[in-house]
């Protein structure tokens, strides 16, 4: 440090390492026309030291292209516009929402190498769902592995795995959840009877039951945050203390906040990542994000051997 | 009956009624609030009660469909009183299942709009078409009238396919779903079965010591026939656990199974099912099988502890977590991979047995379940 003050303070010239774009300092040059010599000394070794790393830039790249390929990143940000890949996949969302219904299939893929266990999906689903106690949509499981001291830990969010052949479905008595034609299964909580069975036969968890509970049952006064209406299957949903009203009572599961994804926004917990290790979009377009990221060697599907076929896909 | 026991089976069921109508309204104020199931443990101990009830009712009507289809003269005394049991039992299944339904007035949607994939509705749909049926066979044992033997015949062929459909179906029930390694075996249909066959001629037999005066009672010899049937009958389920459990355990793999044998709750299989269910009832039936009260009670030690059966199958299976840390990572009370049946819960199932009690009771007044002796000859 004491060496690239002296060197500033002298007027002596610097150039730029490429390998850590730091200025190097160079040594004080005399101030006489003798110099001049030796300026043009350096000019040269300068220009030759370029030429040089120039290359071995050069050949530096081709020698490693192909792992250079395979281990850069599958989508480029500065392709898009800020590399804002929220954007991006907001416009793919409103260009899947012009195709027909059954068009498209919405899919959700998660990078746990960017998730950072921060659970704020999972808060950001609970309060857009505004779900009561003993309900959750979206956890973060966690669990350490490796060896001490050589451990990590490894997130695991699990939303509702909206399954191509789903557990859940054919168990329901009477017919109150199914696949839609975009991919999302969901439940008709108007129909449900609350049996549960769906809840035993889901392999994930993913769905929970509504027993009515509110965080303020055992206080004076349940706060109004608590009975204010949720929007659901773009349906106004209003739990009430006193009765046994849908949604109490129901089993209930993410629904990709398909009330969100109409209307052109992205679910909540997508746009809450703080890793920005959420995506959501329409796995039947080409040209989108998550059409690229499910063709990662790094997908992997949870339970496979299940045969469930989740429309979740996570980048190990 | 003797006075005393009469005494004793009263208060007892007095004592049942009156704590499980504290839950009933519990239930009917409080939904499911005081219930201790959640999401991850989503079955608890009523669906236990539904199927031991439903293993009941199939297991003593079983016994009177084979009498009836083989014209087998030792059951033929106990077919009156196996028919209204099952039916008492069938009544109290339905009722405790719909008390653990999230909205339990919407039952009827489950005939209004049925899912035929769904085991449950098909369960559900056979549960009904059951109960009919036993009402039906009820009219005809009741005929001494009329020469209706190959009525009862046909009858008895119907109704041994059903009792095999409808027991085998509930246990697929739970064998079908994937979830949960512990249920998904292709044994479970038959155990169900097996446990239904031996709760239900156990309870048959439980009942002789139950009939008004000894006149009514079987010959010791038909009691004979009973107790050895029973025993068959507890070996067959022996055989089939036996089967089950050795095969899962060989490498140590199943948490469910680990879970019956060695968890918190060991003594439920090793004392009250193998020891109390099993083995004390062998021992006495082997040993004194035309008794009447000792082959009485040690069929009422088999039938009982069925329930225990019945929780082992139902509950530790769904205590393995599916996902590493997924328990700690929403803390809820409702979202545990833990269960022990609350205070609120055991109430309701007491009120199911106290009703199921009361109905029989009534049958064995206003019904003539005891049929004449001429009538034990051939009638039935």
């Amino acid at each position: 440090m004491d060496e690239l003050t002296q060197s500033s303070t002298s007027g002596a010239q610097s150039s730029p390492n490429p390998a850590t774009s730091k200025p190097i300092p160079m040594p004080p040059q005399p101030k006489n026309a003798a110099g001049q010599q030796q300026r043009r000394q350096f000019i040269g070794r300068s220009l030759a030291a370029a030429g040089a790393l120039v290359t071995a830039g050069m050949l530096h790249r081709r020698a490693f292209a192909e792992p250079a390929a395979q281990s850069a990143p599958l989508i480029n940000p500065e392709t898009f516009a800020d590399g804002n890949q929220m954007e991006r996949m907001r416009i793919e969302l409103l260009r899947a929402l012009q195709k027909k219904t059954g068009e498209r299939k919405w899919v959700m893929v998660i990078d746990q190498q960017k998730c950072i266990g921060c659970s704020s999906c999972t808060v950001s689903c609970c309060a857009e769902n505004n779900l009561p106690p003993g309900v959750v949509y979206r956890p973060v499981p966690r669990h350490q592995v490796g060896r001490f001291p050589t451990v990590n830990w490894v997130f695991t969010p699990r939303p509702c795995m909206h399954c191509d052949n789903p557990p859940c479905v054919p168990v329901c008595p009477v017919r109150a959840t199914w696949k839609d034609p975009d991919g999302t299964v969901v439940i008709d909580y108007d129909v449900c009877i609350g049996c549960r069975n769906c809840l035993a036969a889901c392999p994930y968890k993913a769905r929970t039951a509504d027993f009515g509970e509110f965080y303020g049952q055992a206080t004076p006064e349940i706060m109004a945050y608590e009975t204010r209406p949720n929007f659901e299957y773009s349906h106004e949903w209003r739990r009430n203390p006193q009765k046994e009203s849908s949604p109490i009572g129901n089993a209930r599961k993410c629904h990709f906040c398909m009330h969100r994804v109409k209307a052109g926004l992205l679910p909540a917990c997508v746009t809450t990542c703080l890793g920005g290790a959420t995506y959501f979009g329409d796995a039947n377009d080409p040209a989108g994000l998550v059409y690229e990221l499910i063709g990662s060697s790094r997908v992997r599907r949870l339970k496979e051997e299940l045969g469930t076929r989740p429309s979740v896909f996570y980048l190990v | 009956m003797n006075k005393s026991l009469k005494t004793f089976v009263f208060i007892l069921w007095l004592a049942l009624l009156l704590w499980g109508l504290s839950g009933v309204l519990q239930r009917m104020t409080a939904g499911h609030h005081l219930a201790n199931y959640g999401s991850y443990v989503p079955w608890g101990l009523w669906v236990a009660a539904k199927i031991f009830f439903v293993g009941l009712a199939v297991g003593a009507s079983f016994l009177v469909w084979i009498t009836w289809a083989f014209n087998l003269q030792p059951f033929k005394p106990f077919v009156r009183t196996a028919l209204w049991a099952a039916v008492a039992a069938m009544i109290s299944g339905l009722m405790i299942i719909s008390f653990d339904l999230g909205h339990m007035w919407r039952l009827y949607e489950v005939f209004t709009r049925p899912n035929f994939n769904s085991l449950l509705t098909i369960a559900t749909w056979l549960s009904l078409a059951y109960l009919i049926y036993l009402l039906l066979a009820m009219r005809v044992a009741a005929d001494p009238g009329t020469d209706n033997s190959g009525t009862r015949r046909n009858m008895g062929f119907v109704g041994i396919f059903l009792a095999l459909f409808f027991s085998g179906g509930n246990g697929a029930e739970f064998a079908t779903l994937i979830s949960t390694n512990y249920w998904h075996s292709a044994l479970g249909p038959i155990l169900s079965i097996a446990e239904a066959l031996l709760s239900g001629t156990a309870l048959v037999l439980t009942l002789t010591m139950m009939l008004p005066s000894e006149k009514d009672a079987p010959t010791p010899g038909e009691i004979k026939t009973l107790s050895y049937t029973v025993v068959g009958l507890i070996l067959f389920l022996a055989l089939l656990e036996w089967s089950e459990f050795s095969v899962t355990l060989w490498n140590g793999q199943d948490d469910g199974f680990h879970a019956v044998l060695f968890g918190s709750y060991w003594y439920v299989f090793w004392i009250i099912h193998l020891l109390i269910g099993m083995a004390i009832p062998l021992v006495l039936l082997l040993s004194r099988p035309a008794h009447r009260h000792i082959a009485g009670w040690a069929a009422f030690l088999s039938a009982i502890t069925m329930m225990a059966v019945r929780l082992n199958h139902v509950i530790p299976g769904q205590l393995t977590p599916s996902m590493e840390g997924l328990q700690q990572a929403y803390l809820d009370q409702r979202l545990r991979f833990e269960y022990f049946p609350s205070a609120h819960e055991w109430a309701i199932f007491a009120f199911s047995i106290a009703v199921c009690m009361a109905l029989f009771y009534l049958g064995t007044r206003l019904l003539p379940l005891t049929p004449p002796n001429s009538a034990n000859q051939g009638g039935n």
